[in-house]
C-alpha cells in the first residue's frame, strides 16, 4: 500500500513538473523586446523568461489570491480588495511633487497662453472611507488642495474632487482598473468646463454605448481575483451629428489618422480602454473639429485625459494632446511638436498619482 | 532555492541525471549540480567554496599524517580553521550587501562588498567540523576527494542547515540508495518547505513589516504583540522551511539528514530552546566552539558560554544589534541557571508559557535594526504607545487570525500529533492522503511562485 502510494506521488510530481517545464520551453515566446534590452544578466533573463512564459499564469495567480482571501487577507501590497472593487493606494514623493509644481509654475511664466491645471482624484481618494482606517492612504482632497495652493496664481485650477465625490455612487471608476470611466470623466467635465469658459453639454444629449462588458483592468491582472466582476467600457455618443472631423496620432515617424476619437480595434486587445485615443501610446494627438471658429486647446496629458477628450470636442476647433513621457522616449521637447502660442488654452490633465510621479515636466519648453 | 527555475527546471534535470548515473558517478554529478547552482548565484562565489573544500581535504590528511607530532598536527588544524573562519567571516553576509562582519563592530554599512557566496555559513562549518574530528581522532581522513567535497559542499543544507557531521553521513555518501519511499518522502518534505516559506513565512513577514511601519509612539500594546509574534513566526518558518527543503532534497538524493528543529516553541526554558532551535547548529557550536574553550566537562564555563551564544547569534543575525539579542539570551540563560532549583518545582507548561513571553519580549532586539527603536518597540508592547483607536490591531486580527492560527497550529506540533494518532487508527489513510498532500503542496507552491513572484525576502538566510 505504502509503496503504491509512493509511486503515485513520485510519478505525479515528476509528470507535472516536467510537463509544465516542457510547455514553458516549447511554447515560450523567444527573444521578446524586453529580454533583448538587458541581455547582460543571464539570470535575470532566465527569470523573466520563465515567469512570463509559465503556462496558466492567471489561474495560478487566481489560486494564490483565493487562498489568501480565504484566510481573511484583504490587501496585496498596495491593492485592497473592497466589497465590489479593487483599489490601489499610492504614496507620493513630496520632493518630486514640489519639483513638478515649480516646473509648471515656470512653464506658465514663459507662455502668454492661459494655463489650467485639472487634477483628478483616483478611486483610492474617492473611496477612502471604505479602506481600512489605518492604511497609509493619501488624503487626496488635501493633496490636490495643497498642489492648487502652491501653483502660481496665474494658473487656473479646476476642481474635480467635489464632483467626483458627489458622483461616487455612480459607475465613475472601473472596478478592476486604475482609471476612471467615461461616466466619471463626464462628471469632472460638467463641472470643470465652466472654468474653461463654456457651458457643459447636458448628459441627455448623449447616447451611452456599452462597447464591452468584459473588461478586466490592470489591477485585476495583478491578482486575477475573480469575485469582482468584469468592467464595462462605455462610450458617449452625441445624439446629433458629431463635431469631430479628423484625428491624427503621432508616434515617432508614424501618423495614424482616423475619423473618430474612438478606436474600436482596441476592443479586441487586452487594454480595452485604449478605445479612447489609443491609450497612452502616442506622443501627440490632434483632434480637429468642424467648429472652426472655436478656440484651440493644448492638453498636457496623463492617462486620465483620453477619456475626457470626447466631451471637450464640442467646444474647441482643435484639441492637441501631448504626452511628456513619450516626449522623453523620443528625446523631444514640447516645442518640437507643438507651438504653445498657437493655442488659446493649455490644460494639464492628470490624476493626482500620476501627477506626483511625473518626471518629465522639464521637457515642456 | 525557492524559485520556479529551481523547482521546474534544475530539479528534474538534476534528479534525472543523478538517478540514471551509476552509484560510482553520483558524487561527480552531485558536485556538478552544486557548481551549477553556485554559478547561478554568483559567478565568483564558487572560489571560496572550492578553497574551503581543498584546504579541508588536505589539512585533514596532513593532520592524520602527523598524528604523533603534536605541534605539526595542531599547525595543520589551525591552518584549516583559520582558512574556514576567514571565509565564514568575510562572506557570511555577503549576499546582503548592507551588512557584513565589519559592520557588526563599526555599526556602518558593509565595507567588504564582495560577490555573494552561497552557503558560506554552512560549508565552512562543515570544513571545520571535518578537520576537528580528524584532530580528535574521532574519524579517519577520507582519501576520496570527491566524497570530502560532497560532504563539505552539500548544497541542500546551504541555506541554514542542518549542519551535518562527517561521521553520520559518510557511509550514506559512499552508497546513496534511491528508493521510491525516500523519493516520495523527499518530495513531500521539500514541498512542505516551499509551502512554509511561501504561505507562512512571507505573509507573516509582510504582516510584521506592516506593523513595524507604524511608529512606536502610536503603536498599541496589542498591536506590538501581534507584530512581534508575526516576526517570530516568520523567523521560525523561514529557517524551518529551508531545513525541510534540505531534508527533502537530501532524501530524494538518497540521504537521510537529521531534523533541525524539535518544536522549539514548546520548550520549557531558554536552555532547552536553544537546543531545540536548529539542533544541529547548536551541537556544532557546543562541540567545536564551546568545548575547546571550556575544557572541564562538568562545570559551566561562563565565558565560554557567553562567547558561544555571541558566535551563534552572529551566525544567525544580520547586524550589530544581534549582539544585544545575544546578551539578552545570555542573561536569560544565567537567570535560568541561578533559579534552576526553584524552576524545577514549576509545572512545565507554565515554564513554557513564561519562556515564550520572555522570548517575544527579547525578540525586537533581533528584529529591529537600531537600539532606540527596539527599546521603543518593547515599551510599546507594555502600553508605552498611545491607545488612540486600535484600528490596526483589529484589522490585523480580522485579516490575519487564520494565518496566526495556522502558524501556531504547526509550531505547537498538533499536526504531528494528529498524524501519529491517525497512523495508529489506520495506516492506510495516511498512505492515501500523503500523495494528495504532495500534489496539493506542489500546486500551492507553484501558485505562490507564479502569482507572487519568486520569494525575494530571504532575510535570515546565509
Amino acid at each position: 500500500m505504502k509503496k503504491a502510494a509512493d509511486y503515485i506521488a513520485v510519478s505525479a510530481f515528476f509528470v507535472i513538473v516536467i510537463m509544465f517545464a516542457a510547455y514553458t520551453l516549447v511554447m515560450g515566446r523567444h527573444g521578446s523586446e524586453s529580454e533583448k534590452a538587458d541581455s547582460s544578466d543571464i539570470r535575470h533573463n532566465v527569470q523573466t523568461y520563465v515567469s512570463s512564459n509559465f503556462p496558466l499564469s492567471s489561474n495560478w495567480k487566481s489560486l494564490r489570491t483565493t487562498m489568501f482571501v480565504m484566510t481573511g487577507k484583504k490587501n496585496f501590497d498596495n491593492i485592497y480588495i473592497l466589497k465590489n472593487r479593487l483599489v490601489e493606494i499610492t504614496d507620493f514623493d513630496k520632493d518630486r511633487l514640489d519639483k513638478n509644481i515649480s516646473q509648471i509654475n515656470e512653464f506658465s511664466e514663459n507662455t502668454d497662453t492661459p494655463v489650467y491645471v485639472m487634477l483628478a482624484p483616483t478611486a483610492a481618494g474617492i473611496y477612502s472611507a471604505k479602506l481600512p482606517a489605518y492604511t497609509s492612504n493619501t488624503d487626496q482632497r488635501e493633496m490636490i488642495d495643497n498642489i492648487y495652493y502652491d501653483l502660481d496664481s496665474r494658473i487656473d485650477t479646476i476642481d474635480t474632487f467635489f464632483p467626483m465625490y458627489s458622483a461616487r455612487n455612480n459607475y465613475v471608476y472601473y472596478r478592476t482598473d486604475r482609471k476612471w470611466t467615461s461616466f466619471g470623466a463626464y462628471f469632472a467635465y460638467a463641472d470643470g468646463i465652466k472654468e474653461l469658459g463654456f457651458e457643459p453639454v447636458v448628459l441627455s444629449n448623449y447616447d451611452q454605448e456599452y462597447t464591452s462588458n468584459s473588461y478586466y483592468g490592470g489591477l485585476y491582472s495583478e491578482l486575477c481575483y475573480n469575485s469582482i466582476g468584469a468592467d464595462r467600457v462605455n462610450i458617449f455618443r452625441s445624439k446629433y451629428k458629431t463635431t469631430v472631423d479628423s484625428v491624427e496620432l503621432y508616434r515617432g515617424d508614424q501618423v495614424l489618422t482616423s475619423k473618430s476619437v474612438y478606436f474600436r480595434s482596441a476592443l479586441k486587445t487586452a487594454d480595452k480602454t485604449a478605445i479612447f485615443l489609443q491609450g497612452d501610446n502616442f506622443t501627440k494627438a490632434t483632434v480637429k473639429t468642424t467648429a472652426e471658429d472655436a478656440p484651440k486647446l493644448l492638453i498636457i496629458k496623463g492617462s486620465y485625459a483620453n477619456t475626457l477628450v470626447p466631451f471637450l470636442t464640442p467646444h474647441y476647433s482643435e484639441i492637441t494632446l501631448v504626452d511628456p513621457d513619450k516626449l522623453k522616449e523620443e528625446g523631444k521637447t514640447l516645442s518640437d511638436v507643438a507651438d504653445t502660442s498657437a493655442y488659446d488654452q493649455i490644460l494639464f490633465m492628470y490624476d493626482c498619482d500620476q501627477f506626483a510621479d511625473e518626471t518629465n515636466f522639464d521637457l515642456l519648453k | 532555492m525557492v524559485s520556479l527555475e529551481f523547482l521546474y527546471f534544475f530539479l528534474p534535470v538534476f534528479m534525472g541525471v543523478y538517478a540514471l548515473s551509476g552509484v560510482r558517478f553520483r558524487k561527480a554529478v552531485f558536485l556538478l549540480g552544486t557548481v551549477v547552482l553556485c554559478l547561478w548565484v554568483s559567478t565568483w562565489g564558487i572560489i571560496p567554496m572550492v578553497v574551503c573544500a581543498v584546504v579541508s581535504y588536505f589539512c585533514g590528511r596532513l593532520i592524520h599524517r602527523f598524528a604523533d607530532k603534536k605541534g605539526l598536527k595542531r599547525l595543520w588544524l589551525i591552518l584549516s580553521v583559520v582558512a574556514n573562519m576567514a571565509v565564514l567571516l568575510v562572506f557570511i553576509r555577503s549576499g546582503h550587501s548592507s551588512y557584513d562582519v565589519t559592520s557588526i563592530f563599526t555599526g556602518k554599512g558593509a565595507m567588504l562588498k564582495l560577490f555573494p557566496v552561497w552557503g558560506a555559513g554552512v560549508f565552512t562549518l562543515h570544513g571545520i567540523s571535518y578537520c576537528m574530528d580528524i584532530y580528535r581522532e574521532e574519524i579517519e581522513p577520507e582519501k576520496n576527494f570527491l566524497l570530502v567535497s560532497q560532504y563539505i559542499c552539500f548544497f541542500p543544507c546551504f541555506y541554514c542547515g542542518p549542519i551535518l557531521r562527517f561521521s553520520d553521513i559518510s557511509e550514506q555518501l559512499r552508497k546513496p540508495v534511491i528508493t521510491s519511499g525516500k523519493l516520495a518522502e523527499g518530495i513531500k518534505l521539500m514541498l512542505i518547505g516551499f509551502a512554509e516559506k511561501l504561505f507562512l513565512s512571507d505573509p507573516m513577514y509582510e504582516m510584521w513589516q506592516h506593523i513595524r511601519g507604524v511608529s512606536a509612539d502610536s503603536l498599541s500594546a496589542a498591536c506590538a504583540w501581534l507584530g512581534i509574534i508575526a516576526f517570530s513566526f516568520a523567523f521560525y518558518y523561514e529557517l524551518r522551511a529551508y531545513s525541510h527543503i534540505a531534508q527533502g532534497i537530501g532524501s530524494m538524493l538518497g540521504f537521510e539528514l537529521p531534523d533541525n528543529f524539535d518544536l522549539p516553541f514548546m520548550s520549557a526554558g531558554f536552555n532547552e530552546l536553544i537546543k531545540r532551535f536548529a539542533c544541529t547548529f547548536y551541537s556544532w557550536v557546543r562541540d567545536y566552539f564551546y568545548r575547546p574553550i571550556c575544557r572541564s566537562k562538568d562545570s559551566v564555563c561562563l565565558w565560554a558560554l557567553i562567547l558561544s551564544v555571541l558566535a551563534g547569534s552572529v551566525w544567525y543575525g544580520y547586524g550589530r544589534h544581534t549582539m544585544l539579542w545575544a546578551a539578552f539570551i545570555c542573561v536569560m540563560l544565567g537567570i535560568e541557571y541561578l533559579l534552576k532549583n526553584i524552576l524545577a518545582a514549576v509545572p512545565t507548561w507554565v515554564r513554557c508559557a513564561v519562556m515564550n513571553v520572555l522570548f517575544l519580549i527579547g525578540l525586537p532586539f533581533l528584529a529591529i535594526d537600531s537600539l532606540p527603536s527596539a527599546c521603543g518597540y518593547v515599551a510599546a508592547m507594555f502600553g508605552g504607545g498611545s491607545f488612540a483607536g486600535d484600528v490596526l490591531a483589529s484589522y490585523v486580527i480580522k485579516t490575519g487570525v487564520v494565518m496566526y492560527l495556522i502558524c501556531g497550529f504547526f509550531a505547537t506540533g498538533i499536526g504531528r500529533y494528529l498524524k501519529r494518532r491517525i497512523m495508529q487508527l489506520n495506516t492506510n489513510i495516511v498512505y492515501i492522503i500523503e500523495p494528495m498532500l504532495t500534489i496539493g503542496f506542489l500546486l500551492i507552491s507553484t501558485a505562490f511562485l507564479v502569482g507572487g513572484g519568486n520569494s525575494s525576502m530571504n532575510l535570515f538566510v546565509r
